[in-house]
């Protein structure tokens, strides 16, 4: 218990360098995925969903470590030096852009061809519907898979550690080598990962409702038979 | 590509004028050959068995389907030069899917258009939206949302978001055949009253009586070829043993009075 105690000041500050470098590779991740997946969903230019899908490729389907020691120790190779901070958030927010990337793809695709013509039998030109008709009804759908991603996002941010950022479990193993308190700091750094993440996914998860229950859900909704006829 | 000034149509100036309209995908001809005019104020009804173009034929005038042979013309200027966003503002397209934007309210529905492709200040749109919802009898439901209107209502909140924008035509394609019976009248009668209005429609349809109702011309499509044309009263009465057959099977042994049907 002591060598808890004892050493919380010195995890809590791993955990906020673990928060402080998800929240960054999140914010990259969820802006470069949302952008792409609009893209490929929308472009009319095919080059472009190639590269995209080609990026989609590459980075889903090698190792996060390869990835982050490429960055890191890869890149001197070729007269590249990035800061352990800098390869990290690039780590992080690309390979989490290339999941985040087909979630949206997805879910925009999901909406359904009859919203898309509904919009461009109105005289909308595709970059209207594509953002006003399709975007917010793709959104809800969204969620679920996005809060994976989330969780997936911090979770990863473990194996920072082997490029010296010192978040939260390189610091548990730092301190269990000058207190061989294995299990009970293991156990600490643990909780601390699982707090964070159940109270993200809650909230998530409220969000979600709240926006179906404002009818601002995908179009699925209106397929069923019940709730249409259900107003009337 | 910039707008093109569109005159409107003259009285000797049809509105639409298709001549020799053939769509083929893979080798399969959709349509073939399709050859009419539409003037200003005029319906034209657009029967057929499945399957016979009809949809198509309705698509190809918007350019959501591609033509591989003939011409389309718009007050005299073809489709194919315009941009295709002017197009489909001039040549509005309800379809029999409730294609109502599920993540906005009634009037919204209605002012999207209006605003992104008329440029209409909100206000202004707000309130044309408004008057369009009255006028297919929905005052008061500016709020609710898609799923909270039966289908009939969502279908004539479809309508009025294509009236809206005051078409040069209105093209309409089976706009009641998903709903449930009892909810086709109410949709019915939004069309008669555009029609009597003096809305320029094409209208898609099954329902025998009422692409009866709807007057004007009646076109009937079999695969993917128009084979009666005329008013209601010359195809009805057509001596085609396969119009025969489609207008008894579609009639159920029905017999209609045609000049009921016609006086409004």
């Amino acid at each position: 218990m002591d060598a808890i105690i004892d050493n919380l000041p010195y995890l809590a500050t791993g955990f906020a360098i673990t928060l402080g470098c998800a929240a960054g590779a999140l914010v990259l991740a969820f802006i470069l995925g949302s952008i792409l997946g609009t893209l490929d969903y929308a472009a009319p230019f095919r080059p472009l969903r190639w590269a995209i899908r080609a990026f989609v490729g590459l980075f889903r389907n090698t190792p996060f470590l390869v990835q982050l020691y490429i960055w890191y120790f890869g890149l001197p190779y070729i007269g590249v030096q990035l800061s352990p901070l800098a390869a990290g958030l690039a780590g992080l927010g690309l390979y989490g852009a290339s999941y985040v990337t087909e979630i949206v793809r997805g879910a925009m695709t999901g909406v359904g061809r009859e919203q898309e013509e509904a919009g461009l039998s109105a005289g909308l030109d595709r970059w209207d519907v594509t953002i006003r008709i399709i975007w917010p009804q793709a959104f809800t759908g969204m969620i679920p898979a996005l809060t994976n991603e989330m969780v997936a996002l911090i979770k990863n941010t473990s194996l920072l550690g082997f490029i010296t950022i010192t978040e939260l479990t390189l610091r548990t193993q730092q301190a269990i080598s000058s207190t061989f308190a294995s299990l009970p700091l293991y156990l600490t750094a643990g909780a601390m990962y699982l707090v964070i993440n159940v109270l993200l996914t809650t909230l998530a998860r409220r969000l979600e409702k709240k926006l179906a229950r404002t009818g601002r859900g995908s179009a699925m909704q209106l397929t069923s038979r019940e709730e249409v006829t259900a107003g009337a | 590509m910039p707008e093109i000034a569109l005159l409107e149509g003259t009285a000797t100036q049809p509105v639409l004028d298709i001549q020799g309209l053939s769509v083929s995908i893979g080798g399969t001809a959709l349509l073939s050959d399709i050859t009419c005019q539409l003037h200003r104020g005029h319906t034209l009804s657009v029967v057929g068995p499945s399957g016979s173009g009809k949809s198509t034929f309705l698509r190809c005038l918007n350019r959501l389907e591609h033509t591989s042979a003939g011409t389309v013309l718009l007050n005299g200027v073809p489709t194919d030069s315009l941009p295709v966003k002017q197009l489909r503002s001039r040549v509005g397209l309800v379809s029999q899917k409730f294609a109502l934007f599920g993540h906005l309210n009634t009037l919204s529905n209605v002012t999207l258009p209006l605003r992104r492709v008329r440029g209409m200040a909100k206000p202004a749109a707000d309130g044309l939206a408004a008057v369009w919802l009255e006028r297919v009898g929905l005052a008061g439901l500016e709020r609710r949302r898609p799923h909270e209107l039966s289908g009939g209502q969502q279908q004539r909140v479809a309508i009025a978001r294509a009236a809206a924008l005051e078409p040069d035509v209105l093209l309409l394609d089976e706009v009641t055949s998903a709903l449930d019976p009892e909810l086709v009248d109410e949709v019915e009668n939004v069309i008669l009253e555009l029609g009597a209005a003096g809305t320029t429609l094409i209208v898609v349809t099954h329902d025998i009586p009422f692409a009866v109702k709807v007057g004007g011309t009646m076109m009937m499509l079999d695969r993917g070829k128009v084979v009666e044309y005329g008013t209601a009263r010359e195809v009805l009465n057509s001596s085609q043993p396969r119009s025969r057959r489609f207008f008894l099977r579609h009639l159920r042994g029905l017999t209609i009075d045609i000049d009921t049907l016609t006086s409004r």
